[in-house]
């Protein structure tokens, strides 16, 4: 009996010895059985695949702490002492890095228990390497992720359009906006719109609400800043679907700075298209097929045509039927990029009369510096200004010849009267003073404009006449607080040294009352002799016509030409 | 010595420049000169006053009519016993000063008045002579 | 029969009489008609101790009663402009009178770095920065 149930019982031992084996080899686990002092004594199937040493390499060969890797060895070593002296104080488990036999690491994951009776462990062991490596990919990544994220320059908000709220924002935002990261997402979105109409809370839902639905959304919108001001900005909202979320993405610009310079560009071009068709002098600008693509006020005056009867006509329709080929064999030459000096060009107006114009003009290249995009071209209408100019001679004639009878009337009454002195005197004054006044006279100084006066000098300037000239020039100058005096020479036929220093020295006083001086109609023979006498006209404002001196003029005084109608 | 002087300034100190201002403008205002040609003469004669009291410490000043050749005119005389001037072209050179003045005086005053001349002796004295004639039309 | 001419009763000169007032940022100073050397100095002195004192950015200098502009004056009024640039404000010469004008041209004087203008509403403006500044020299 006994001996039966000895035997019963070691065949149950074997058996469970056997059964051990086989979950010992078969387990999915890398398994080891460590000695008290570290030695290992068993592994299995998986450890040899998982470590790369063959049993034989390991058991009773090599120690726990040897597969270690060498940062770990010494925590493990202490668990393992633990683990005997008291084991409720070493962990169950714990992760620790190893070294393959090929040198590589391997992360493991460790299940460790002492076998009862025994002081010997069992090391069950998992490998977490790839894990591992997974964990770190997707730190990186969300690193990165959130640097590009703040990096950017434009603000974005992700928006979880069905609750409505910000579910993150970058840094550009908060700092767009002036709230933190955490406020602005306690924001409503309407503590962010601009509020008036149309950048209201409403809207704003709206093309939210569209993006979510899968229609992308750019838009320029207005919104608040937390401290109350408003920005531009261009919005580009897009739907997404992040970590399973349904959520809005909303790049957001500012575009206060482009919205300002807009505003300035429209402000300037306003400015100038008022210029330009309010200016005295006739203005054209035609596109290289000869098509008039724009006419001022002053040529409508000039032709009788209204703007919008001749905008897209060819310019033909301008000239007189007899110099129509003439005129526009003339200005075909402008387009192959020949300037005009001045030229002579007849204009015929609606009523058939003609009227002589001297041209100015300048071909407009586009950036290439080659393709013609347009040409300008101002006029001055010379038939009044001769017409003008005849007379102005004729009446300062008039007056000389005046003078003369006067001076002469006055000589034979000197006669009469020498040798009463009181009465000569008398007569010397008389004389004196009507002189003066016809001086005055042949030296005009007309305020043509509120700040700006002009005088047309004519003839032969003596120094008498130079003289008279700055001093009445300068008095008006004074008397109507005009910031600018028209010079213009087109009249006087020649200059001689003495004169032109005159003309400098009128200059340079006029610029110590606080005006300024602008030479008119300095034509080439002129210009050549002061260029010849060395006078240096560099720092003066020289103008080759009186019109273009006006307008230059004008912007002198910054003004602005506005329409009364 | 000369004849016809109607009026004479002594120039001791620095407010004798005004009164020979004030002196010549009465006379030049009395005399129906323009008012340009008045702020020229005594333009002139500020400067020449003064070049008195910087360099000869004092002087004086006298002016009178002149009439000929149906020409009218002021002539202003600055006279000084102080210590001449030793190189005139260089005293008229625009922008020459011994005092870190402007330079201006000499040539400056000569541009203002239709004559001027300069009598300077080293150790004796220096007298300018300017004068301005009537405009006549 | 020459007259000769003296102050007499000699009023000490003070330069007080110049009225320096402050309007907003700018320092507005009438200068009287025909100031001596010693007014001009003090003057000079007062209006450089306003600019530190008030931190003004201009100084419009109201000439428009001066009837004498000599080298003296000028140089001074050029000085002082360029002291004021340099305390980082700007002068302008307001109201000069044409024949003035006329006078310091032929003289040869310039104002240095100082600004000009017609007349001191135009001098605001200019310091105000509403016109466009221009140098003149
Ligand atoms: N009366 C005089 N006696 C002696 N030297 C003189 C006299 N007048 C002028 N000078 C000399 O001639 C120089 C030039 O005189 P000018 O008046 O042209 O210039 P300034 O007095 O130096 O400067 P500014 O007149 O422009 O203030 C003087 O610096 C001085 O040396
Ligand atoms: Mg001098």
């Amino acid at each position: 009996m006994q001996s039966g149930d000895e035997r019963q019982n070691r065949e149950e031992v074997l058996k469970e010895l056997q059964e051990y084996r086989t979950i010992f080899e078969i387990s999915g686990s890398s398994i080891a059985i460590a000695a008290d002092d570290g030695t290992i004594n068993r592994v299995n199937a998986e450890f040899v695949k998982l470590f790369g040493y063959s049993k034989e390499e390991v058991e009773g060969r090599k120690k726990w702490s040897e597969l270690c890797a060498a940062e770990d060895r010494d925590r493990i070593n202490h668990y393992h002492q633990l683990r005997r002296s008291n084991p409720d104080s070493a962990p169950h488990n714990y992760e620790a890095r190893f070294i393959h036999k090929n040198g590589g690491l391997i992360h493991a994951y460790i299940t460790a228990g002492l076998i009862p009776k025994t002081q010997e462990s069992v090391l069950a062991v998992i490998d977490i390497s790839n894990l591992k490596k997974a964990e770190e990919t997707a730190r990186v990544s969300e690193r990165s992720y959130r640097q590009i994220f703040n990096s950017v320059n434009d603000a974005i908000i992700v928006h979880d359009a069905a609750r409505e709220i910000i579910v993150d924002a970058n840094t550009k935002a908060s700092e767009m906006f002036g709230y933190t990261l955490e406020e602005i997402k306690n924001t409503s979105l309407k503590d962010r719109v601009a509020g008036k109409h149309p950048y209201s809370e409403a809207i704003l839902r709206d093309f939210i609400n569209k993006a979510a639905k899968g229609a992308p959304q750019v838009f320029e919108w207005l919104y608040r800043h937390k401290d109350g001001r408003t920005f531009s900005t261009e919005i580009s909202l897009k739907d997404a679907v992040i970590s399973g979320d349904q959520l809005v993405l909303a790049i957001i610009r500012d575009i206060t700075e482009r919205k300002r310079a807009e505003e300035a560009f429209r402000e300037t071009n306003a400015y100038l298209e008022n210029l330009l068709n309010y200016a005295n002098a006739p203005i054209i600008v035609w596109d290289p097929d000869y098509n008039i693509t724009r006419f001022n006020r002053a040529f409508e005056r000039l032709t009788g045509y209204r703007a919008d009867e001749v905008l897209g006509k060819s310019l033909e329709i301008l000239f007189p039927d007899d110099k129509k080929e003439d005129s526009m064999g003339l200005i075909r030459r402008t387009a192959s990029g020949e300037r005009w000096e001045v030229v002579e060009i007849a204009i015929a107006h609606v009523d058939q009369t003609v009227r002589t114009v001297l041209w100015n003009s300048a071909t407009l290249f586009a950036p290439d510096g080659t393709t013609v995009v347009a040409t300008i071209a101002q006029g001055q209408d010379i038939t009044a200004r001769k017409r003008a100019e005849e007379e102005l001679r004729q009446s300062h004639e008039k007056l000389e010849s005046r003078v003369r009878e006067r001076t002469a009337e006055l000589e034979k009454l000197n006669e009469a009267l020498r040798g009463e002195i009181e009465e000569r005197k008398r007569a010397e004054e008389i004389i004196s003073r009507q002189a003066q006044e016809i001086l005055e006279v042949s030296t005009p100084v007309i305020q043509i404009w509120e700040g700006i006066v002009s005088v047309p000098l004519i003839g032969t300037l003596d120094s008498m006449r130079a003289q008279q000239l700055m001093e009445q020039l300068l008095q008006r100058i004074v008397e109507t607080g005009s910031a600018v005096a028209l010079l213009d020479v087109t009249g006087v036929p020649a200059i001689d040294s003495k004169t032109a220093r005159y003309l400098i020295e009128t200059i340079s006083a006029v610029r110590l009352l606080g005006a300024e001086v602008v030479l008119t109609g300095i034509r080439p023979a002129i210009a050549r002799t002061l260029a010849q006498l060395g006078v240096d006209l560099s720092n003066v404002n020289t103008r080759s016509s009186f019109s273009a001196g006006l307008l230059f003029a004008l912007t002198l005084l910054k003004l602005r030409v506005v329409s009364h109608d | 010595m000369i004849d016809g002087i109607r009026e004479e300034v002594a120039i001791i100190d620095e407010s004798d420049i005004i009164l020979v201002r004030k002196t010549v403008r009465e006379a030049a205002t009395k005399f129906n000169y323009s008012l340009t040609d008045v702020t020229r003469i005594v333009t002139a004669a500020s400067e020449l006053a003064r070049n008195i009291f910087l360099y000869a410490g004092s002087g004086v000043m006298r002016w009178r009519l002149l009439e000929g050749n149906g020409a009218k005119g002021m002539e202003l005389i600055f006279e000084d016993r102080g210590p001449g001037i030793t190189d005139l072209e260089q005293a008229f050179q625009e922008g020459y000063s011994t005092s870190g003045g402007l330079g201006l005086g000499l040539p400056g005053t000569q541009r203002l008045m239709d004559e001027m001349e300069i009598d300077t002796r080293v150790g004796v004295g220096t007298t300018v002579v300017v004068r301005k004639w009537q405009r006549r039309y | 029969m020459i007259e000769q001419r003296h102050l007499k009763g000699r009023e000490p000169i003070t330069g007080e009489s110049i009225s320096v007032i402050k309007i907003r940022d700018v320092l507005l100073v009438a200068m009287p008609p025909d100031p001596d050397d010693t007014t001009i100095t003090i003057l000079q002195e007062k209006v450089l101790a306003a600019i530190e004192r008030y931190q003004v950015k201009g100084l419009v200098l109201d000439i428009s009663a001066v009837q004498t502009l000599d080298s003296f004056f000028a140089r001074v009024v050029a000085e002082t402009a360029q002291m004021v640039v340099l305390m980082g404000a700007q002068t302008v010469i307001a109201g000069m009178q044409p024949s003035v004008a006329i006078t310091a041209t032929q003289l040869g004087l310039t104002l240095g770095g100082a600004l000009t203008a017609l007349n001191v509403d135009l001098a605001l403006e200019i310091v105000s920065d509403a016109f466009q500044r221009r140098q003149r020299s």
